[in-house]
């Protein structure tokens, strides 16, 4: 997969972000990702939520990257498929995770109940939140402009959020629980185990 | 080790029946046997040259093993599942080059973070269609972050999808002692352990 051959098939558009579009995604992230930590939801419904978080931020870092993908049949395996090429090795097992992902969120979605455990909801809260966090290490490496001007400070640690603050294998970073971006106080984030 | 040594086994089982260009195509037509190959495809699948396929792919239809229809210029060929030793001949290969010893392959690095494997549903119960998708149940420490590049690879050798649900062994035990349906229609049915036995998954239910 390249992106030639991506825009050869109208699989994907150029596209020029802003920070304005990446703050929309980044309330997206944050909306999804603390709505499926909550522990009155079903299964289901946590998977699902968490899955839409990684795909948002698989489309914060296509956007980043200069493209957008093409809302058709399959556009969500071609997003996934495409932070490979924008992330580099960095995203393969990510992507490779979610396109396991995708396809039990898309059972939930549109065929059957019950489909996912609490094993893997809980597991797809703690990856989603690790790749958002690979790809905001990303942006802040490949488009400073578009990292927030005043960055994110841990409520616990003080440390910058996401890149000083990433959490170890097993942990998850809960900077991103945030209400939208205009209401945001970024310095007032915190960590926790998940 | 005991995995690898039955693959080994089994491998060498085939290699003593058949040449391995007949091995390839026998596992590929038996493995999915609703599916019409085209030449090349098969080709591609085995990693040879169509020609080379040639004479073992004729002498599989003369004997009636494999069926083969014309469309235009392409020949495309299936599994004969009204071959009086269809059946006899899927099951040799399921034991040996099928579903099972591939997937005992890409679980084993997992070790004892793995507890249990099998596949159930429709493979288990040998009711597959040629597009089925293969459900795997694992039960340990691995999720489905630690599995999915091997399964990745798995399906590019398979040439189907594979669907895992995991579970840690207290969810298991505790959505089985809370009468799970799901889950008690599939421990009903037929399963093909692909990591441990019936043993170690009673043990881990707690009977």
């Amino acid at each position: 997969m390249t992106w030639t051959k991506l825009l050869a098939n109208k699989d994907a558009q150029k596209h020029k972000t802003s920070k304005k579009e990446l703050d929309n995604m980044r309330a997206l992230i944050a909306r999804d990702l603390a709505d499926a930590s909550l522990a009155g939801l079903s299964a289901d419904r946590r998977f699902a939520t968490a899955y839409n978080a990684a795909l948002h931020a698989a489309n914060m870092a296509i956007a980043c990257a200069g493209y957008r993908i093409v809302s058709k049949v399959g556009h969500h395996r071609v997003s996934l498929e495409s932070t490979k090429l924008v992330l580099g090795k960095a995203a393969h097992k990510y992507a490779d995770y979610f396109e396991t992902c995708r396809r039990k969120r898309s059972t939930i979605d549109y065929t059957f109940s019950n489909v996912a455990n609490d094993t893997e909801a809980k597991e797809i809260v703690v990856q989603a939140k690790q790749f958002y966090v690979e790809v905001e290490d990303w942006i802040t490496k490949n488009n400073p402009a578009e990292v927030p001007s005043h960055p994110a400070r841990c409520r616990d640690t003080g440390r910058s959020v996401p890149s000083e603050c990433s959490p170890s294998r097993g942990e998850s970073c809960i900077a991103v629980a945030s209400p939208a971006p205009a209401e945001t106080d970024r310095s007032a984030r915190t960590c926790r185990q998940s | 080790m005991r995995n690898n040594v039955r693959n080994m086994r089994n491998s060498s089982v085939l290699t003593a029946l058949f040449p391995q260009v007949r091995q390839g195509v026998l596992a590929a037509t038996l493995g999915q046997p609703d599916k019409w190959w085209y030449l090349s495809e098969l080709a591609g699948r085995l990693g040879t040259s169509p020609s080379s396929l040639q004479r073992e792919l004729s002498s599989l239809v003369a004997s009636g093993i494999l069926v083969h229809r014309r469309e235009g210029t392409r020949v495309y060929f299936k599994a004969e599942t009204q071959s009086p030793v269809f059946r006899d001949l899927q099951q040799l290969f399921e034991k040996t080059a099928g579903l099972a010893p591939i997937l005992e392959q890409i679980l084993e690095p997992f070790g004892n973070k793995i507890q249990s494997a099998f596949i159930y549903g429709s493979v288990a119960r040998s009711r597959e269609h040629a597009l089925s998708d293969v459900d795997v149940m694992v039960i340990g420490r691995a999720g489905l972050a630690d599995l999915s590049p091997s399964l990745r690879k798995a399906e590019v050798r398979l040439g189907r999808e594979v669907n895992v649900t995991a579970y840690s062994p207290e969810e298991f035990r505790e959505k089985i002692r809370s009468g799970d349906h799901f889950l008690a229609a599939v421990l009903r049915g037929r399963k093909q352990f692909v990591r441990g036995g019936q043993s170690d998954l009673d043990e881990i239910v707690g009977k």
